[in-house]
């Protein structure tokens, strides 16, 4: 397991390597430039816009800027924001612990959503249970997000105050000018987690079910049964423990896809975390901090596809890496 | 299962309650102002959706830092919501008549404040000032708008309170346009190692404002507190919070709840459901952008030709887009605001007429001799590509509004769109504009509170590899505009520069440079609570005036 571990990660270098190529080139040679924010509506002379080049470092090829970049990369320093001039490590680590607790609580209300709804439709195959669960998690999986969000915005920040005098905080992370509490928190994580979390449920009991399904087919479950064993040990012992392999992989893989799949459900609730950062840094063409981002979520997938691959190991029996 | 599942449910119907009912957000009251006698205390939240990059007002690329900056610096003087600039650390504006602008023009003399303190007690001095303009001209430093500040060859301080600007020739708009942003500490940035990267850029602390920054939370909010040893007395307000909310529905969401008191700069299309809410008052205020559809004569274009483009004017209904897209709003004739000394009003806009236009392009020597609805001369196709900033949908209904009115006059046109960095990208970057990959370009100007427009319709600033920011991306080139716009600048009488503004505004419609659309308006929408809410037409933002906003019921 661990020279397993130590290749996968070995590979994983160059891996991030020639993915930080790719989106550093991708950046510094979009067109428009590095510099069109000084540009429009300005009245910068020529020499002017030229020492603001040399400060920002840009007025090199991008493979040169490249190779500065990387060498101080290596050694912690991701370099200096173009906009806020502050530190890339600084802005980004600033934005993570938002996107963080919008994906536990997103990615722990799908589960606890999907898990049961899955395994129920499977055992009630065809049903209206089954049925239902089937209509509503295509309709939910194929709605776009933003439409998710403007709804519930709609109803429960908007609507409830003509209904009920009050509604849900409809964005942001806690009220301002206050000292915000735990439900405070809460009630403003409640309409942002549950927009996230529609898809992903909707997805993932689509997975749930389909996996009990197959296993419920399964020899070792006939063989369970034969022996006598009750129908909850039947599904506790041996259908879900077999049939959440695959939901793990899913969930694993995911995860860290979430890190960059924020960006819409950030962007309509005013979340202060990693999607947000991301859209600006690339609309402003802030090359430190875009590039630290995309780096960063490249290295977070490719570690969530090693975890998924790990978690394989220790779920399944018939599978061992040495 | 099934019972598990139960559980589960009853513990999600928990949480859901317990969060609907703790957390919710009461709507504020109605408002209602009882009394008009200010009242001390309470706190206002501004909301806008850009939050600022840094707050150094000269160094930011974005306006709103600008307007927060207002709470935490003061300037030497400052525009008001009717344009007129007033004095704030000078004890008075300039000008020719009480002497502080010499007969030549080229000294100019600001007589400071005294006792004015920073906020951690230090004097504000003519040395800030001094130092401010240092700043403004050093090449280590982004300043992203050096404009009259590099006319100034030497600056003298004789005394403590009075700064004088020596400049190398007269520049007429320096007093209208220079200073407004706040005069930056000497003490505490002389000795910084890059002034692009002070941490004083985020605190602004030692500040010299009616409050001081308290806290900056990235992607939230930044929230200041009453400066007790302000030198203009104390605001009314204990707190001012500027929250940053990314989406206008929540924006809306948050104004009606009475989460925030001010909604800045609406979209239009909410502004009906705004006025509609009873604890808000809808302010509809001017601004100095005008939209353009901006023609783009490249050396080979068929633009190049007078009679080309006074057709496409006639030929674009331009009075029936502004009607359509933005009701109440109206159509601009001229490229100075009308609240602005040096409007001309005798200019009317180019009627919508097809016929005219056709004939005007017969006249140019265009005709569709192959009948495909398209004419042509000289066996070139009169095309034209349309561009915008993409994913703005009133500016894509435009696009496709005028691509039929041009179709009806034998035009052929094609819409291709780029996000905002492309489409005002610099000359060697590709920008669409600087570099001409449209033939009509459609995007905003904002002119000045002084009516220099030099850079803008100046042939000098047509952009090229040695002029890659070039602002006259119309490449207008015209012997009488080139004239003129330089006059404008070293002419210090304001009647006769506003004469010179009326007549490159009538040569500019008269040869129809561009087309015109409109004056964009503003939408604030703010709560009945807040009084003095003076939405600012300028660059100086609409937190303009922090020490007179006050807030009844709490």
């Amino acid at each position: 397991m661990t020279r397993y571990l130590t290749r996968r990660l070995l590979q994983s270098v160059p891996l991030v390597a020639i993915i930080s190529v790719l989106s550093f080139a991708l950046i510094a040679k979009s067109p428009g430039g590095l510099v069109a924010a000084y540009t429009h509506g300005r009245r910068l002379t020529a020499a002017q816009l030229a020492a603001i080049e040399r400060n920002l470092g840009i007025d090199k090829p991008w493979y040169v800027q490249y190779w500065r970049w990387l060498g101080r990369a290596v050694r912690g320093d991701f370099g200096y924001s173009f906009t806020s001039n502050e530190p890339v490590t600084k802005v980004i680590l600033e934005r993570i612990p938002a996107t963080l607790e919008l994906i536990v609580a997103a990615v722990v209300v799908a589960a606890l959503v999907a898990l049961p709804l899955g395994v129920i439709a499977a055992q009630r195959k065809r049903g209206i249970f089954d049925t239902t669960v089937t209509v509503g998690s295509f309709v939910g999986y194929s709605m776009p997000v933003f439409v998710v969000g403007y709804v519930l915005m709609f109803v429960f920040s908007i609507k409830f105050i003509d209904w009920f005098g009050m509604g849900l905080p409809s964005g942001g992370q806690a009220s301002v000018g206050t000292d915000p509490g735990f439900f405070d928190y809460l009630s403003h994580l409640a309409l942002p987690a549950a927009t996230l979390a529609i898809a992903m449920a909707a997805g993932w009991s689509r997975f749930v079910r389909s996996s009990v399904l197959e296993q419920m087919r399964a020899d070792f479950v006939r063989t369970a049964r034969a022996k006598g064993l009750s129908e909850r040990a039947v599904m506790v012992r041996h259908v879900l423990r077999t049939s959440l392999i695959p939901v793990v992989t899913e969930m694993a893989i995911e995860i860290p896809l979430l890190f960059g799949g924020t960006i819409v459900t950030e962007k309509v609730w005013s979340w202060p975390g990693i999607g947000q950062l991301m859209i600006k840094s690339l609309e402003k063409r802030d090359l430190p901090v875009a590039q630290g981002l995309l780096v960063l979520i490249a290295t977070l997938v490719i570690l969530g596809n090693l975890t998924a691959d790990v978690c394989y190991a220790m779920l399944d029996p018939r599978i061992r890496y040495d | 299962m099934p019972k598990h599942t139960a559980r589960i449910l009853v513990v999600l119907a928990f949480v859901l309650a317990a969060t609907v009912g703790w957390g919710c957000q009461k709507q504020a009251g109605t408002g209602g102002t009882s009394s008009e006698t200010p009242v001390k205390g309470g706190k206002f939240v501004y909301g806008t959706m850009e939050e600022p990059d840094t707050l150094n007002p000269y160094i930011s690329q974005l306006l709103e830092s600008v307007n927060v900056s207002n709470l935490f610096l003061d300037g030497l003087t400052r525009v008001d919501e009717k344009m007129k600039v007033i004095p704030v650390l000078a004890e008075e504006v300039p000008t020719t008549e009480n002497g502080g602008v010499s007969e030549d023009g080229k000294t100019i003399t600001y007589r400071l404040r005294k006792g004015v303190k920073w906020s951690d007690g230090k004097p504000f001095t003519s040395a800030d000032v001094a130092f401010t303009q240092s700043v403004m001209m050093n090449p280590k430093v982004n300043v992203s708008n050096r404009s009259g500040y590099d006319k100034v060859t030497k600056v003298d301080t004789p005394d403590e309170s009075t700064v004088i600007f020596h400049l190398k020739e007269p520049f007429a708009p320096f007093v209208n346009s220079c200073f407004q942003y706040g005069i930056l500490p000497k003490h505490a940035l002389d000795k910084s190692k890059d002034l692009n990267k002070d941490p004083w850029n985020r605190t602004l602390n030692p500040g010299l404002g009616p409050f001081t920054l308290k806290t900056w939370k990235q992607g939230q909010f930044i929230e200041g507190e009453r400066n007790k040893s302000y030198y203009g007395g104390q605001a009314y307000l204990d707190n001012v919070i500027v929250k940053f909310v990314t989406d206008p529905n929540a924006l809306f969401a948050q104004l009606k709840s009475g989460e925030i008191d001010w909604f800045e700069f609406a979209p239009a299309a909410l502004s009906k459901n705004i006025k509609a809410l009873p604890n808000v008052t809808l302010h509809e205020s001017d601004t100095l952008s005008f939209e353009n559809y901006s023609l783009v004569m490249k050396p080979d274009s068929p633009l190049q030709d007078v009679k080309v483009r006074q057709a496409i004017a006639h030929a674009i209904n331009v009075a029936q887009i502004v009607k359509t897209l933005y009701p109440g709003e109206t159509q601009a004739a001229t490229t100075q605001h009308p609240l602005s000394w040096a409007f001309n009003a005798d200019l009317k806009p180019y009627t919508y007429d097809p016929a005219e236009a056709k004939k005007l392009l017969d006249e140019a020597g265009w005709k569709d001799a192959n009948n495909d609805g398209i004419r042509e001369k000289g066996g070139k196709r009169l095309f034209l590509i349309i561009s915008t900033t993409a994913g703005q949908s009133d500016r894509e209904q435009k696009e496709e509004v005028i691509v039929q009115d041009l179709k009806k006059v034998g035009i052929g046109a094609e819409v291709k769109n780029y996000d905002p960095p492309t489409f005002f990208g610099a000359f060697t970057d590709g920008g669409t504009l600087t570099s001409g990959k449209c033939d009509i370009g459609i995007f905003t100007n904002v002119a000045g509170v002084d009516p220099d427009n030099w850079t803008l319709f100046n042939s000098a600033n047509i952009p090229s590899s040695t002029n890659p920011g070039g602002q006259n991306t119309g490449r207008i080139n015209d012997p009488q505009i080139n004239k003129l716009t330089s006059e404008g600048q070293v002419e210090l009488d304001q009647t006769k520069r506003a004469e010179i503004y009326k007549e490159i505004d009538k040569i500019i419609l008269d040869k129809a440079y561009t087309v015109l659309e409109r004056w964009w308006k503003n939408y604030d929408g703010v709560n009945k609570r807040v009084h003095n809410a003076k939405p600012n037409p300028t660059s100086q933002g609409n937190l303009w005036n922090p020490m007179e906003l006050w807030v009844s019921g709490k």
